[in-house]
């Protein structure tokens, strides 16, 4: 166990789950339990049931792992569980509206390939982000924890929301917007 | 809370979870079945799409509407108005729901949405088209219509649109001076007017026999046409009528009068 633990591909452990052997699924959830807790804890910010969500991703993800394509990468399979958890979770307290339809979905955006100043924008970000998580629509707020916290990149995002790529810019770009504003209502002397 | 500490919590609840609640992965054939019956759906709605899209184009041959814009903006309003809209409805249902199943790909959710709507809706049109244009809906009209299939007549009887004021498909009886006269789907004979201002936009060439659509009002049981053109029409065609044989016989060897 130790050696695979250390060693193997998430993939290579899901199809040893796959194959029957059920104890290699705690390698799993060791790996990715403090990622999907973090997912949890700020994307469902203020909903007190973090653990108990993310106790239900990996149940499901361990109910259904044969659905699960090797070839592809299991952090986006399980990463795609527990948003469609945390998506039904919001939707059954009602308190913050999911949309049924984006029109951002509709049309292509062109992408921004290349970033400069990333690194240090990212850690400003992060900082105004787990300041203000509140202040975002889930709509945008997932997106932004995502890529700043799980530090998912644009395709794995679009994976996971199943959106197109070109959809993750423009909510990334709108959630940003959207920090920054709130950012600057609380400190004037940013604006 | 440490993290290592959180992360062990978490393994002992979910192992203690799956052995309480006996969970056990669920089979491979599960995903296969549902798998299939998504790619079964998708593929249903695809036909019935494309089959509602040609039960649209065909209804609209078959009131003569889909002939009337080339007569103008009148004859597009007319074809616009007489669009059997319920199926144009279930054809748009049709539509989002198979862009709703589509969407389940890697292939349409990495796209934006209007790619995969604009596929759809090409498959749609061009399908529709293809399908209208083979024997499927005239041979099943023809055998309602003639009462050999109970099915075939209910079906059509309960789509067909109604006859339009303004479009007249049907088949030239004789030529006269002033025009001809048109023997319609009703087996009503019409007197057609032809003036100077009739536009005629594929050729003023017509004969006994053929098969025309004519654009313009009814007054009784005459028409002054505003536009004429030949078009190809089975269902007119076939209508087992020893009349038709015997207008076709007295104008063997006359290939085409033009009228004016």
């Amino acid at each position: 166990m130790q050696h695979l633990e250390e060693e193997t591909t998430d993939e290579r452990i899901a199809l040893r789950v796959q194959a029957g052997d059920q104890e290699a699924f705690g390698i799993l959830v060791q790996r990715y339990g403090q990622k999907i807790l973090r997912y949890a804890r700020k994307f469902l910010f203020g909903y007190q049931d973090a653990e108990d969500m993310a106790q239900e991703v990996f149940i499901k993800a361990f109910v259904n792992i044969r659905s699960f394509d090797a070839t592809r990468k299991f952090s986006s399979w399980l990463y795609r569980i527990a948003h469609n958890e945390f998506v039904d979770a919001i939707k059954r307290k009602k308190r913050e509206p999911i949309p049924f339809f984006d029109p951002d979905e509709l049309f292509p955006h062109p992408v921004s390939q290349s970033d400069p100043g990333r690194e240090a924008e990212a850690v400003a970000t992060r900082a105004s982000l787990e300041a203000h998580l509140d202040a975002l629509d889930p709509k945008y707020r997932e997106p932004l924890v995502l890529y700043y916290f799980e530090e998912l990149d644009y395709g794995e995002i679009s994976e996971v929301l199943r959106i197109p790529v070109s959809t993750v810019g423009v909510r990334l770009k709108r959630g940003r917007e959207a920090l920054a504003k709130r950012a600057g209502a609380l400190d004037p002397a940013k604006t | 809370m440490d993290e290592t500490i959180e992360t062990g919590q978490l393994m002992a609840t979910v192992a203690d979870a799956i052995k309480e609640r006996k969970l056990q992965p669920l089979p491979r054939w599960h995903f296969a079945l549902r798998g299939a019956l998504i790619g079964t759906g998708v593929v249903l709605l695809a036909l019935a799409l494309v089959f509602v899209a040609s039960l649209i184009v065909f209804l609209a041959h078959l009131n003569g509407a889909w002939f009337a814009p080339s007569f103008g903006y009148a004859g597009l309003r007319t074809l616009v108005f007489s669009l059997p809209w319920m199926l144009v409805l279930l054809a748009l249902l049709f539509t989002v729901l198979l862009e709703a199943l589509v969407k389940r790909y890697a292939f349409a959710y990495r796209q934006p949405l209007f790619y995969s709507a604009v596929g759809i809706v090409v498959i749609a049109a061009v399908g529709g088209y293809a399908v209208s244009v083979t024997p499927l809906h005239p041979s099943m009209y023809i055998a309602g219509r003639d009462h050999q299939s109970l099915v075939a007549e209910r079906f059509y009887a309960a789509f067909a649109a109604h006859d339009l004021d303004d479009v007249h498909p049907g088949v030239i009886i004789d030529l006269n001076d002033g025009g001809f006269t048109l023997r319609d789907r009703q087996d009503e004979t019409l007197s057609i007017i032809v003036t100077p201002d009739t536009r005629f936009p594929y050729g003023t060439a017509l004969a006994p026999d053929d098969v025309v659509v004519v654009f313009g009002d009814r007054q009784g049981d005459t028409v002054a046409a505003q536009g004429v053109r030949r078009i190809e029409d089975v269902t007119l065609r076939h209508r087992g009528r020893p009349g038709s044989m015997r207008t076709r016989d007295m104008h063997r060897g006359r290939p085409g009068t033009i009228i004016q």
